[in-house]
């Protein structure tokens, strides 16, 4: 028995753009190459603070460090210095982003209320995107959530 | 009928003038992932590339489609060979391997154009229930695949597949992130940003010739705006504090996002030139990744206002916001809004970060993943699946994964081999 009674119908002939949007841009995308993020954080004279999952709450320890990095830059006047927030890997970037902000924000403050000029001081967050260890561990995570003073 | 079909190709559309039988598949075995076999293309005397990569792209795309359990080519019984399609299937050799359904090939390539006639066979009643003629270009032979994988899938449910849509998303290259463009099935992947930056939160725009995406690329987190097409990315914002998140609001007139050129995360409208609109939400706490409903007028939201970060939905004039995040987890994030507005996708943290897919105001959220960790879920264009990034393969690295929601099965998409991340979904061709 032939079942094969498949009839053809209907012929619909689609034109095309011929969809430059899909050619490749290739390597020579005219984007040039953006800043360069800061490298490796070196040991200075302005030590990082750590602070406690989901928090900006500067610890006790945070502040006695931040009060030996205000007594510096007073010493130091013509030190700028931009304060880093970061972030462990925990949670998504875009709330680590703005919790990175909030931690360069508090030692930021903390930091003018201890004298130091607010025009020596800028913030900036890189959420959960630069961490100084990589690994998946609460050892890992406490040294990633900080706030990193890097002089300009 | 051009406007309608941006695409170089060329179809030849069956209809079977008989009435469904009884037996009709679609009826008969919904749901349980109907065997499929997709031999290599017939011989045509030449033989073309194409013969094994166009079905070895529908194999690819019914795959991930979660409607089908794909029969492995190596349990096939027939050589392929020259065939008479439609006609000429030797149908007990694909009902002894176990296929209900089989889709058979004559593929021809000359020059620059590959031509193809693709056949959907229902094996128990012995008939081809779908064939289509397509001519493309041999670069978007893709396409040509993709578009009869999407016929299969909208013979069987009633609506196309979502197949050939385009992702941009986020991968790491050495320790920079950058903007990656990719199919859905993984394949014409290519990078898009050289920032040697941080380039994150990619969101399309709703024309979907262009993103838009947060770049440090001014060594601070600004918005600006990437034309696919290639060029320079056009700068958006330039403000005190970040921009994060941006979403188009309805016909790209507006952006909605989250800004701290206050000190605190706030989520503000700008115009399409990074004017503030509005100020949508204030107060001392952190607002971010905002959502719109598919009528854009609210948005859902993270906000930490009550301790922990949840999600809430808020109208986009302002008002109340309805926290509607209840899952037991004290870190919810990352909400993604459905194109038929009565879903809402997040993260939240319960053992590793899950995905809950609740209903928009809050009730039945339903856990979808439940090992690794899992962020950033992207609804489908047509709201039967989940784009998100996981670490669920192995590895303790994060890529991408498709949840189709029929199946909650997540299927892995290949990508960049790195670190992959923050998925945008773009409209389909």
């Amino acid at each position: 028995m032939n079942i094969w009674r498949v009839a053809v119908i209907g012929l619909f002939s689609l034109t095309l753009m011929a969809c430059a949007c899909s050619k490749k841009a290739g390597k020579g995308d005219g984007l040039g190459e953006g800043a360069e993020l800061p490298t490796a954080e070196a040991d200075g004279p302005l030590k990082d603070i750590n602070f406690a999952f989901d928090s900006s709450a500067l610890t006790a320890a945070a502040q006695s460090t931040l009060r030996d990095n205000a007594k510096y830059l007073l010493d130091n006047p013509s030190a700028n210095v931009t304060v880093e927030g970061h972030c462990d890997e925990r949670g998504t970037n875009e709330y680590n982003m703005a919790l990175g902000e909030r931690r360069a924000r508090s030692a930021t403050s903390f930091l003018k209320s201890l004298g130091v000029a607010g025009s020596r001081l800028s913030t900036i967050s890189y959420g959960e995107e630069m961490p100084i260890d990589p690994a998946s561990n609460e050892a890992a995570w406490s040294k990633n959530r900080r706030a990193h003073f890097r002089i300009n | 009928m051009k406007k309608h079909f941006p695409l170089s190709i060329f179809f030849l559309l069956f209809f079977l003038s008989t009435a469904v039988a009884q037996t009709d598949l679609r009826i008969s075995n919904p749901k349980a992932g109907f065997p499929i076999a997709i031999p290599r293309a017939c011989d045509t005397g030449g033989a073309s590339p194409y013969d094994a990569k166009i079905p070895e792209m529908i194999r690819k795309d019914l795959e991930l489609s979660g409607f089908f359990s794909v029969l492995p080519e190596s349990g096939y019984v027939e050589s392929p060979g020259k065939c008479n399609l439609p006609n000429g299937v030797q149908f007990s050799d694909w009902s002894v391997i176990g296929a209900d359904v089989l889709v058979k090939a004559n593929v021809t390539s000359i020059g620059n154009t590959v031509r193809a006639e693709l056949y959907l066979f229902d094996v128990q009643q012995q008939k081809a229930v779908l064939g289509k003629r397509y001519e493309a270009d041999a670069r978007d032979f893709s396409r040509l695949a993709h578009r009869f994988a999407n016929e299969i899938i909208r013979y069987f449910t009633g609506t196309a597949g979502i197949f050939g849509s385009r992702i941009v998303f986020v991968s790491k290259v050495g320790r920079f992130k950058e903007l990656f463009e990719m199919d859905l099935d993984g394949s014409n992947l290519r990078q898009l940003t050289r920032e040697r930056g941080l380039a994150i939160s990619p969101s399309f725009h709703p024309n979907g010739s262009s993103v838009i995406y947060t770049s440090y690329r001014l060594r601070k987190p600004e918005l600006f705006l990437l034309p696919l097409s290639g060029g320079a990315p056009r700068q958006i914002t330039n403000r005190e504090g970040l921009e994060i998140g941006a979403k188009y609001l309805k016909d790209g007139s507006g952006i909605i996002a989250s800004a701290s050129f206050e000190g605190n995360s706030n989520i503000v409208i700008f115009d399409e030139l990074g004017r503030i609109v509005r100020k949508v939400t204030s107060g001392g706490f952190i607002d971010v990744s905002p959502t719109l409903s598919p009528d854009k007028n609210r948005f859902a939201f993270v906000s930490n206002r009550a301790g922990g970060p949840q999600i809430y939905v808020m109208s986009l004039s302002g008002g109340e916001a309805k926290r509607i995040s209840f899952t037991g987890s004290n870190y919810c994030t990352s909400p993604s809004w459905s194109p038929s507005g009565d879903k809402i996708a997040f993260s939240c943290m319960a053992g590793g970060n899950q995905l809950f897919i609740a209903n928009s105001d809050g009730t039945n959220a339903l856990q979808v993943t439940f090992a690794g960790n899992n962020e950033d879920p992207a609804f489908s264009p047509d709201g039967r699946y989940v784009l998100f990034s996981s670490t669920m393969a192995g590895g303790g690295r994060r890529s991408l994964m498709l949840l189709p929601l029929h199946s909650g099965q997540p299927r892995a998409i290949s990508a960049s081999g790195s670190e992959d991340s923050m998925p945008s979904w773009g409209s389909l061709e």
